[in-house]
Order: structure tokens, then sequence, then C-alpha cells
């Protein structure tokens, strides 16, 4: 079982300058310390205009200043949105090749379509079309990242014949995975030789289904590069401490407050009819019309990592006994849990539940 | 308003949804406290057609505690089931002309009070698209119940839809003055389709207080 922590980098309102450098340079801080503590992956986000939720509309650039703090921890795209109106598939290739140079080869990049119509309107995208240009991003990226000559005409980019350059420095080309929220999409990974970069509230037997459809799936994939990444991730929320009543009370306000915020988010269903996004959001577990009383209360998923440390250590147990290959965390959320707290907690996790899974 | 306890069956049914963004102004500058915005704010303006019904409603995505919903916030009706529907579901009161009219090269909904057209807007170029692909979200509709303090309705309208369209939204004319605020106008074009189908009202289920968060302030309405 491998552990990651993943940032989206969402600052607490009132906004404010300083509000906003607080929120990096935090979340750099738990990068440095989850790379001394062992962790596996730190991953960011690309968010554009969804405020409080996530400031992070430069991973490139957070991963960056990430990479040269640390020493070992993989840095990953968690991940990159593969609409041409936002990011040409080119310099996709050039950035995450410089981020692999710079990282000493430790990229993992991940690739997106964007869920909301908040970021899709927000940049003239058609979201009839997300799903064809991600297909062509995870096509041609490793043709650019391992071809001499290089050249497309398709829907996401005309190329005439060019070397895109730098080339990575992980040969053949760095991991590829493909964020998995609307249930399908694990298949269209397997299909493809991508990892699976979980980030939806998904049940364990849910989990465990979808996992093991993936993992038959991929055995027989065509890959989209010369690299298969079979691998299924899971995202949770962590809070360790060994009071479980304030791990409690700490942890499912963070995760509360995650949940709600996330529901505000305005997403690409609730505005444009198509058949390209079938749910509403990375929470909403089924694509219902969402009917029921406006007063309910979201519960805290099962298997989420609040607790004291045997706690989450069982917690983990039931996500490795699904299949699930790692799992990653998100710390905090605008700023709600004190900045001392998060670090107790990574470093707690570390020391009592991590080694559990290490030997295994 | 009396909230309805039986449902009712408004037959075969004309839907037409167009969505446009507002500018200049912010969703939290225009629902009540109890509610969220989302970013951005969209104004739907969706109009009914059937047998005693042709309604006009101006809405506003929100969110009410985890839930989408859209808000009533203005509208126009005319029919032997106006009084009713605004009985039962505070649909609006308002009167006046609403009109859809079909071409297969575009759709409009007119609204005319006497003889000023208020609001000329649909869609060019309608293509057929899934009805399983359009979302109708949820909405509230903010009335008095029994004289009492105010509430926000929860409806439920249910169009089981046989086909649908989705074409290029067009705005013609918007009187955003006569719906009541100058600052609810349709500025950037989302989305707009048709639907036909079979258009039930269930009675209303839920009610919420305006001025409390939903987990506070929802009450579940005597069926």
């Amino acid at each position: 079982m491998k552990f990651g922590v993943f940032f989206e980098l969402s600052v607490p309102t009132p906004f404010s300058r300083r509000a906003e450098q607080q929120a990096y340079l935090n979340a750099l801080e738990q990068a440095v310390l989850a790379d001394e503590l062992g962790f596996d992956w730190v991953w960011a986000v690309e968010h554009h205009f969804l405020e409080s939720y996530s400031h992070c509309s430069s991973p490139e650039v957070f991963l960056t200043a990430v990479a040269a703090r640390t020493e070992r921890i993989r840095v990953g795209h968690g991940a990159v949105v593969c609409v041409p109106e936002m990011n040409h598939p080119v310099r996709v290739a050039e950035r995450a090749a410089a981020l692999d140079i710079l990282s000493g080869g430790r990229l993992e990049l991940g690739t997106a379509r964007s869920s909301t119509w908040t970021e899709l309107g927000g940049f003239g995208t058609d979201p009839d079309l997300t799903k064809k240009t991600w297909d062509e991003y995870v096509r041609i990226i490793p043709q650019m990242w391992t071809q001499e000559r290089f050249s497309f005409d398709g829907l996401s980019c005309h190329v005439p014949e060019r070397n895109v350059l730098p080339k990575p420095m992980q040969d053949p080309h760095p991991p590829i995975w493909v964020t998995v929220t609307t249930p399908g999409t694990e298949l269209d990974a397997a299909d493809r030789g991508l990892g699976c970069l979980g980030v939806a509230a998904v049940t364990f037997d849910e989990q465990e289904r979808r996992t093991a459809e993936y993992h038959r799936r991929i055995e027989l994939c065509d890959p989209v590069g010369s690299v298969v990444t079979n691998a299924v991730t899971t995202q949770n929320f962590l809070y360790c401490h060994e009071d479980m009543d304030i791990a409690a009370h700490r942890g499912v306000r963070m995760a509360g407050t995650f949940s709600l915020l996330n529901a505000q988010l305005l997403w690409t269903r609730e505005a444009f009819p198509t058949s390209a996004y079938q749910s509403l959001g990375n929470q909403a577990t089924r694509a219902a019309k969402e009917t029921g009383a406006p007063g309910e209360r979201r519960q805290v998923p099962e298997g989420t990592a609040i607790g004291d440390p045997d706690h989450i250590i069982d917690a983990v147990r039931q996500w490795e006994s699904v299949g699930i290959d790692g799992i990653n965390f998100i710390l905090n959320t605008v700023e709600a849990i004190d900045q001392p707290d998060v670090l107790a907690s990574l470093r707690l996790f570390a020391g009592e539940v991590m080694p559990k899974f290490r030997s295994r | 308003m009396n909230p309805a306890t039986t449902p009712l069956d408004l037959g075969e049914a004309e839907v037409v949804v167009v969505t446009y963004e507002l500018a200049g102004v912010r969703g939290d500058e225009l629902l009540p406290a109890g509610l969220h915005q989302t970013i951005p704010t969209l104004l739907t303006i969706t109009a009914w057609r059937a047998e005693g019904i042709d309604m006009l409603q101006l809405r506003l995505s929100c969110r009410a505690g985890f839930r989408a919903r859209t808000l009533l916030v203005g509208g126009a009706v005319r029919g032997a089931f106006a009084d009713e529907l605004a009985e039962g579901w505070a649909y609006p009161e308002r009167r006046a002309d609403v009109g859809i009219t079909r071409r297969y090269d575009r759709v409009r909904v007119d609204v005319v009070d006497g003889s000023r057209t208020v609001l000329s807007v649909g869609l060019d170029d309608p293509r057929p698209i899934s009805p399983h692909d359009i979302q109708h979200i949820v909405g509230l509709n903010l009335g008095a119940i029994n004289g009492g303090g105010k509430r926000l309705i929860q409806v439920e309208p249910h169009l089981e839809a046989m086909r649908a369209e989705r074409g290029e939204p067009v705005v013609a004319a918007f009187d955003a003055s006569w719906f009541g605020d100058a600052r609810i106008a349709p500025v950037h074009p989302v989305a707009a389709t048709i639907e036909v189908g079979h258009l039930m009202l269930p009675p209303p289920r839920f009610a919420l207080r305006p001025d409390v968060p939903a987990w506070e302030g929802t009450e579940t309405l005597a069926r």
C-alpha cells in the first residue's frame, strides 16, 4: 500500500492575499514533511475560478516548488486538464517534461477533463468535446515525449512536424493516470493502460467492483504510451490523533467543510445538457435528481481515515482488502485545522499507521 | 398559499429551458441568507405549455445545504390552472400571455403584457439529444404558508420526456424591470433546450426557512 498527500489549495474566506499565500506555504511545509516521513506521492489539482474550494490553477508551479524542496517523494499532477482552451497539448508535454527533469525523474502525470461549468464555461470549452480531446491528449503526449519528430492533426491541435522539447528524464516516459469521478472512467483508464486516480467518494463495495473490473480490463489493454500504469488509488481525508474524540471533532469538521464547498460547485451537467457528463459532481454517489430533503447532512464516507491510529489502521486495511494500491489524503480544507495539528497528524500517521503496511 | 396534498397532472407539455449566466452581481446578493450561491450564478428561463397552463419562470441556481436547487425569482402565467399552481406550489401569479412558437430552425418563448413584449428568448438550430441528458434541478418557490411566515417551498415537477432538442440560446428581448429586479438579466449564453413529455407535479414535501441554513430550517410538509 502506498500513501500520498493531495492538495486542492483551498483558501478560507474572507479572501486576502496573505491567506492565499499562507495556504500555499502551509501546503509546501506539509509536502516537505510528507517526503521526510516516507509518503510516496504529493499530488496537486488543476482548478480554475473555484473560489475557496481550490486556488490551485498552476499546479506545475506548485509542484516545481515541492520538487525543489524534497528528495524522494514523487510529484503528481492530479490532474492536468486536457482541453485545448486551458492547456495546449504541446505545452502539457513540455511543462511535464521540464518538471520531470527538475524533480530528478519523479513526475506522475495525472490527466482530466474538468467537471464544472465554472471552469469549462470560463474557458469557452464545449462540454460535448472534452472526452474526445482528453483521449487525444493521452495518446499524443507519450509520442511527444518519445519521438524526435512529432506531428498531429486532430480535434485538440494541429501540429506540423516538430521535435517537442525537452524530453522527460524518466525513460521512456513518466507514468500517466486519469482522475476517476464518473463510474466507467476506470474502464477508460484500463483500456488505455493508465493508472486510475480516484477522486470521488466511493463505498468499499463499489470500489471493489470497480477495481476488479479495472484489473481484469488492463490485462487486455492497448496502451497509449510505452508504460502501462497498473494501479488504483482512492482519495481520503486524513486526521490522526491519539484522542479519538479530538480526531473526530477536528477531522469531521474538515471533511464536512470540504463536502460543503464541493457541493457549491456548479457541475457541468447542471448547466449544459450533454451525454458527456452524467453525474452531479464527485461527492454525489449517483446521478440522481437529488430530490431529497435539503436539510439532510452528508455522512462522512465509510473508510475515512479520521480517528486514532488503530481506527485508521482498520480503515486502511479495508481499502487494502478491496484491492486498492494507494490512498491519497486530503490533509486540510480552508485551514480548518491548525497547521501544527496537521503536521502532528502526519507524523502520527507515519509513526503508527504507515509501518503496518510497509512490510506487507 | 396552502401546500397541495395531491398531485396535479398537467398532461402532455412542452418545456423550454434557456440558460444564461448573470453578470455584475454575485449570487449571494440575490439569494436569501439560507441559500448558498453557485459560481457563476445561472439564470434559467423556463416555459411550460400544457393544457390549461402557459407559464414562464425565472430561476437562479443555488444550493440548499448540500443540494442543488433553483430559486424562483419571477414569472408570468395564464391559464385555468394558474390559481391552483400559485396556491398549492407557490408558482408565479402575475398574469401575462406566455407563448411558445416552434419552427424547424428555431423555438421562441414570448411573454406579452398587453401589447408590450417583456421577454423573447429561445433556441436556434435545435438538434435532437437524449432526454436523459437534461438535468432538471429541483425548485424552491417563496410563499407564505397559510398566511404565516415566508417559506421556500420545494417543488419537484416531473417531466417524463419523450423527445428533446438542444440549440443555441437566444435572447431577443428581456425587460428585467418588468420581472422586478434589474440585476437579474441574461448575459452570457450557456444552453437551451426544448422537451416534449408528460408533466406531473407531485405535492410539495419540504418547506425551508429562507433566513437560516437548510439543516436548521427544513420542515416536512403534511401529505
